[in-house]
């Protein structure tokens, strides 16, 4: 489940959309840490991603009249998070996808208890800008291929192998890590 | 070249673990700038506002003037810098008053915020209202950039001088607008003819 899955009462939305300040206060409160945590993973830059929790939210504020509530308020609201994000990632273009051979040797399944936070983050850093977000889209947001492929403006295929080669890169770097107590899997079947 | 496709429960440990990383905060907080930028939209956002009384341009730049006038280095045999310097001798005294002007701001915006949407009714003053919001945000601004503690007494000051003159037209109190008590703006004691802004 997305942090972002926060429930937000109905009267706080439309106050909102009234620009309340106050209820605008209330629900950056409530969305600050998932807001700002996304953009991190998606950059990879603390001040960048204050900048798109600014932005994002600022964009939220100024068209919230554009919130009909046929989704979930926090799906709106990530999506136009995820949007700002992106759109700073295709801004900086260098290395923007991961360009791995196909021959890319299989690494070993990760024991997710043993693997620490810093070195799950060191690895999410080794990965190119554009594989990254598409791994932390698919992985831990939940978007489909396709939805991923049309926020690049690329294809479903691209979202697929950016998070293939991204899962691998990842079980490359993680391994190292991996405790040798015969707990991890052997080669996952990549 | 081609990637095989990924079995869909091959990365399930991969995303437990990601899903795992503990949410992070920035730091500092994007509220203040946020808040400022939010006020700035709002007062954008107000219905046509092609007409403005001169008093309340002429209220506003006296505002300014004032906050300028303070923020402007003095000269060291300034009196009024030797003053101030006397007063806020250490930098306790000056958290204290400080934090005493950050109080009083917060009280008044409370009280302000509590009057919900008592505005006034005159077309006049709900626009004088909506330009003193304008240098609100204004001064809000200014303080989420500036970090010099002695700006920051002005700043507040000026701030405070603000929301009385913003709550005197919210609560129509006319009376003491014309009589120009509160200090920080100077208002003519009658509204001029209109003029195009």
């Amino acid at each position: 489940m997305s942090t972002f899955a926060i429930d937000i009462p109905a009267s706080l939305i439309a106050r909102f959309q009234r620009r309340d300040i106050d209820a605008f206060e209330q629900i950056y409160r409530r969305f600050e840490r998932p807001a700002y945590t996304l953009a991190k993973r998606l950059l990879d830059d603390a001040d960048e991603a204050r900048e798109v929790l600014h932005d994002a939210l600022l964009r939220a504020w100024e068209q919230s009249a554009s919130f009909r509530g046929e989704s979930p308020f926090w799906g709106w609201l990530r999506q136009i998070t995820v949007n700002e994000a992106l759109m700073r990632l295709r801004r900086r273009r260098l290395d923007y996808v991961e360009d791995l051979p196909d021959d890319f040797a299989a690494a070993a399944a990760i024991d997710t208890v043993a693997i620490d936070r810093l070195a799950l983050e060191q690895a999410l850093a080794t990965l190119a800008p554009a594989t990254r977000a598409a791994v932390w889209l698919h992985l831990v947001e939940g978007y489909g291929h396709d939805e991923i492929g049309r926020m690049f403006d690329r294809t479903t295929s691209f979202s697929k192998s950016q998070v293939s080669r991204g899962i691998r890169r990842l079980r490359e770097s993680l391994a190292p890590a991996m405790p040798e107590t015969g707990n991890a899997h052997p080669a996952a079947a990549l | 070249m081609h990637t095989p496709p990924l079995p869909s429960d091959d990365y399930r440990d991969l995303a437990a673990a990601l899903r795992a990383l503990p949410l992070e905060s920035p730091d500092p907080s994007a509220w203040p700038a946020l808040a400022v930028a939010a006020r700035r939209s709002q007062a954008r956002v107000p219905g046509p506002r092609r007409w403005r009384p001169a008093w309340a341009a002429a209220a506003a730049t006296a505002a300014l003037a004032v906050a300028i006038g303070w923020l402007v280095p003095r000269s060291a045999d300034d009196p009024i810098e030797a003053a101030t310097a006397s007063i806020t001798a250490t930098q306790d005294a000056e958290a204290r008053l400080v934090a005493d002007l950050v109080a009083r701001n917060q009280a008044l915006e409370r009280a302000l915020r509590d009057s919900g949407d008592s505005f006034p009714v005159d077309a006049d003053f709900a626009m004088a209202a909506s330009h003193v919001e304008d240098l609100i945000a204004a001064i809000d601004d200014q303080l989420a950039t500036d970090l010099d503690p002695r700006n920051a007494e002005v700043l507040w000051r000026v701030r405070l001088g603000l929301l009385q003159e913003l709550s005197a037209l919210r609560s129509g109190g006319n009376e003491t607008l014309m009589a120009g008590t509160t200090g920080v703006i100077a208002v003519p004691a009658e509204p001029a003819d209109d003029i195009a802004l």
